[in-house]
């Protein structure tokens, strides 16, 4: 892949998927500084850009959270070189006390934002529309729908930045920064930055008024680009019955729909990609030739009501227009739009049933029952199971229902079975934490459950440390548990402070959690999570006292550690101890324990380990009440 | 009559949720869904199951069907004899209690071989006093005294039935015994078999180690707690000693950490024990013995006549006085409230 990205001359294809063409978009664009937070659909942006370093002279960096990552790249802008940030929706609430400051004082060099959503949430602990942070800041959006639109469109999106001097916002969605297509690629332009920040221009936001009205004048600017753009484009009849307004992946489902119903007579389809500010003459053009205007868009009516208050406006030269859409409950107005969807949608609107299909095709449907659904679960060895498994039982000990305020990471499935539903709680970054500062506080009411909180290594730096300081300040009686596996790992296993490397792979002196703790003067302990009775004692102990603690259970994931050293064991239920069905625990180890790799033996009605799946860490063996299960250590 | 589900749902309906359970341990160690940790039965998971041992032996837990007979009426139920008697090794007599009786059988027992191992309940020694398996004279003495919060010690006892022990000696409150008695009706070839003696201690009620403790941290006693007395009335006080020497705490302020289930409580002379052992009222140094069984009259007649004790007549009003205690613990038993 490196080849493709770092190729200099361009002019062939490649198969790129949506992150990548978007990584390569911005080398071609000229950019010299890149800087992210891992967040899916977004993190192969910044992986693509990162392997580019070795070969071209640019700056690339996994930044400690979304916020310092665009203040970082804004570094580079406002010391004249072209920038970007890349993040999920969720990155852009961090960053966007930042941004909304950032587009009153403007920029230098061109500045791209990408926002790369999750409709339906996915892998996502929400679903969120980003694109409403363009009408909040002031700033100029971009919506590509394929991934030669998202090269072209990065590409384009430095030159439209440096022209309005003002940060763009490029947003994709997890459809689009996963499919792959056929790019052309085009030619790399020579790579000459030399950073100055000129000190006769000031970047602040003062005075405020007189700033905001210019962020308006550089939309107006930007809107009549937008006007000439060669990427809002119609297809369809001069004045159909039926106008579509769309964008993003959305108007792709919707020109699919047209076609399988045979309506491209009917039906037009305007794909809008500059979707903030909206190009008002090219839409009234539009919706001048046409009564019925249907909109489809992932998450929120963002184009439909944009294009609903222009038709307000305009209503004395347009006349009335009826509107179909997430307000009139045509379209969703939650979950990912899809083609089948959109087909439905048409099909009302149309009054078309849907054509009958043959017996087989029923059959085939119902095919999905026979794929046995199955529960999200930590991997066999993951210390997170490990860990939860000692918290359970130590909160059981306790008995005074004391629960755990969750975070985001790999253990966030703490809150289904496989993490024995321990988690109660789970919202943003360092949340937990913070919900934790606020029931420490509630002993004075009389509160009594003991609240444990977890939060990831690579959480904890991105925004677990204010948090725990707060609780330090205000005495809170906060139990912290830090999960550190050494990894960020749920997002692909992207370096942080603690790993000791960086994005670009130079070694660095990694910042100790423990040494970081401590330095607070608050009460500090280690655990290894594997030895279960013992971090459940020790949970148990610091589960009576007072004030803010934190425990670390360090264990490497079990996917790193796979990789990189193997583990000891190898393990096994003795069939003659395990006594099945007649043992009375009611098959305690698969049905409560739960990893992987142990299994229940339809046919000997007996546990068993699946030698494929385990990985041989020894855990489990703690867990049979009979010992059934025993491991043997492998040179 | 309805079959009605009697397991670990039954069991944390009826009793454990409803706070009647009085930690006496016969429940842990049948499986892995309950525990004892800290001086409390706790349940781990959800066992999911509809019949259950930990309900088959519950002493709270009322069987509808007769799994044995009921002891009969009288306030002290099943006695052969009454009597005073104390130890007359002096080493056990200094480290017991009152009068050393339960410490002399056990080790008497032992030495005759009469039991190889004796479920007892630990110290605790600042943390939560639990069942242990005695195996030894010093293992014996080491437990000497009384504890006054449950020590689910029965499930030293569900180990020792793992472990395939035979001739086990279990020393406990009246609950245990009658837990015992459940355990031994339930499997008459094997757990019957292997108890070979049975003693129980005299009990109007029993603490929460971890409630007391709480209190007590709160009155300034944090180390741990080694031995406690309560001096018969007209005294009204708890006595605590620890570490740092004797404390005594108002006797009612110490009454909320009784077990709630202790106030459903029939049995104050362990009725369903071989020999039952009690305290002599304004008599120090002497244990009021009630043997039950042919085992705890036969236990009680070698061991006076090897001179391992000294037994008197129980005096008239002694007896009396403690026929009226056992049916008014009967009394309150009977009528919630």
């Amino acid at each position: 892949m490196t080849n493709l990205m770092t190729n200099k001359r361009g002019g062939i294809q490649a198969l790129l998927q949506g992150n990548q063409a978007i990584a390569r978009g911005a080398l071609e664009g000229g950019v010299s500084f890149c800087a992210a937070y891992p967040g899916n659909p977004s993190s192969e942006i910044l992986e693509t850009l990162a392997e580019a370093a070795t070969c071209l002279p640019i700056y690339v960096e996994w930044s400690i959270n979304e916020k310092v990552a665009l203040e970082a790249a804004t570094a580079a802008s406002f010391a004249g070189l072209r920038a970007i940030a890349s993040m999920k929706q969720n990155g852009v609430n961090v960053a966007s006390d930042f941004l909304t400051n950032l587009s009153l004082s403007g920029i230098k060099g061109g500045l791209v934002l990408v926002s790369c959503d999750d409709p339906g949430g996915i892998s996502s602990t929400n679903e969120e529309d980003a694109r409403l942070f363009a009408t909040l800041a002031d700033i100029p959006l971009l919506e590509p729908s394929t991934p030669v639109e998202a090269l072209e469109m990065t590409k384009w999106a430095f030159t439209l930045s440096e022209e309005i001097q003002n940060i763009v916002l490029l947003r994709s969605v997890s459809r689009l920064s996963h499919t792959r297509s056929n790019v052309t690629l085009g030619p790399l332009p020579e790579f000459s930055a030399s950073p100055r920040v000129d000190t006769s221009i000031q970047f602040h936001t003062f005075p405020v008024v007189p700033k905001h009205i210019t962020r308006h004048d550089k939309l107006d600017k930007a809107k009549v680009l937008f006007e000439a753009s060669p990427f809002n484009q119609y297809k369809g009849p001069p004045a159909p019955e039926l106008l579509i307004i769309s964008s993003g992946c959305a108007s792709a489902y919707a020109e699919e729909a047209v076609d399988i119903l045979h309506l491209s007579e009917n039906v037009g389809v305007l794909k809008l990609a500059t979707t903030w500010p909206i190009p008002d003459n090219l839409v009234k053009t539009h919706i001048q030739s046409c009564d019925k205007i249907l909109f489809l868009e992932d998450v929120d009516p963002f184009i439909e009501n944009q294009v609903k208050s222009l038709a307000a406006d305009m209503m004395t030269e347009l006349g009335i227009k009826q509107f179909f859409g997430k307000a009139s409950g045509h379209a969703p107005d939650s979950g990912e739009q899809s083609p089948e969807i959109i087909l439905r949608v048409l099909r009302d609107l149309f009054g078309i049933n849907p054509e009958p299909q043959n017996r087989g095709y029923g059959d085939k449907k119902r095919g999905d029952t026979l794929v046995p659904p199955r529960e999200f679960g930590f991997c066999p060895g993951c210390p997170h199971r490990s860990s939860y498994y000692a918290i359970k039982t130590a909160l059981a000990w306790d008995g005074r229902d004391g629960f755990v305020s969750g975070d985001i990471g790999c253990y966030t499935m703490g809150i289904w079975p496989t993490g024995f539903n321990q988690v109660k709680s789970v919202h943003a970054m360092g949340a937990g934490s913070g919900l934790a500062c606020g029931y420490g506080k509630l002993k004075r009411f009389g509160f009594d459950q003991p609240v444990v909180t977890v939060c990831g290594d690579s959480t904890f730096f991105h925004s677990g440390i204010p948090p725990l300081i707060n609780a330090k300040f205000n005495q809170a009686d906060m139990l912290l548990v830090i999960l550190d596996n050494s990894a960020t790992a749920m997002t692909g296993f992207q370096p942080h402070p603690g790993t000791g490397i960086t994005a670009m792979g130079e070694k660095t002196d990694p910042v100790d959690i423990e040494i970081f703790c401590r330095s607070l003067n608050i009460d500090v302990s280690v655990a290894d999570p594997y030895e279960m009775k013992q971090t459940a004692q020790a949970i148990y102990g610091l589960v009576q006292k007072k004030g803010p603690r934190v425990l670390i259970l360090k264990r490497t994931c079990a996917l790193v550690e796979g990789k990189e050293r193997g583990f000891p064991y190898e393990v096994k239920v003795n069939q003659d101890l395990c006594l099945g069905e007649d043992c009375g625990c009611n098959r305690y180890c698969t049905r409560i324990f739960r990893c992987p790799g142990l299994v229940w033996d339809e046919e000997n009605q007996k546990a068993k380990i699946d030698e494929v799946i385990c990985v041989g860490c020894g855990v489990c063996t703690e867990v049979c009440p009979r010992q059934a299960i025993v491991k043997k250590k492998i040179s | 009559m309805l079959q009605e589900e009697k397991g670990q749902e039954r069991l944390l309906k009826t009793i454990i949720d409803a706070g009647l359970c009085v930690q006496c341990g016969a429940c842990v160690g049948h499986c892995p869904y309950f525990d004892f940790f800290d001086g409390r039965v706790m349940v781990m998971d959800a066992c999911r199951s509809d019949t259950g041992r930990c309900a088959d032996v519950c002493p709270q837990l009322e069987n509808e069907d007769a799994f044995f007979e009921p002891p009969p009426k009288n306030p002290m139920e099943t006695v052969r004899q009454v009597f005073m008697a104390r130890a007359m090794e002096p080493a056990i007599r200094d480290r017991a209690q009152y009068g050393g009786i339960v410490s002399s059988i056990l080790v008497y027992a032992l030495k005759k071989g009469v039991i190889q191992s004796a479920v007892l309940t630990s110290k605790g020694e600042g943390s939560a006093p639990r069942g242990v398996i005695a195996e030894s004279e010093k293992d014996i003495l080491a437990c000497a005294g009384s504890r006054y919060s449950s020590s689910a010690s029965l499930s030293a006892f569900n180990q020792a039935v793992r472990e395939n022990r035979s001739k086990i000696a279990v020393a406990g409150l009246p609950c245990q015994m009658k837990a015992l008695a459940k355990m031994k009706s339930l499997d008459k070839d094997t757990i019957a078999k292997h108890v070979a003696l049975s003693i129980g201690l005299f009990c109007t009620w029993s603490l929460s180690h971890r409630e007391l403790n709480q209190y007590l941290m709160h009155e300034g006693i944090s180390s741990g707690v080694i031995k406690c007395d309560i001096p018969p009335p007209p005294s009204n006080v708890f006595k605590v000693q620890t570490r740092d020497g004797w404390f005594e705490l108002p006797l009612d302020k110490v009454r909320p950490y009784i077990h709630r289930g202790c106030s459903r409580c029939l049995d104050m002379t362990a009725e369903y024990a071989d020999i039952s052992v009690g305290t002599v009222e304004d008599k120090d140094g002497w244990n009021t013995v009630i043997t039950r069984s042919h085992v705890g009259e036969d236990m009680m007649r070698m061991a006076a006549k090897d001179n391992i004790i000294e037994t008197r007549e129980l005096p008239e009003t002694n007896l009396e006085h403690l026929k009226q205690a056992a049916l008014n613990k009967k009394k309150r038993g009977f009528l919630p409230g």
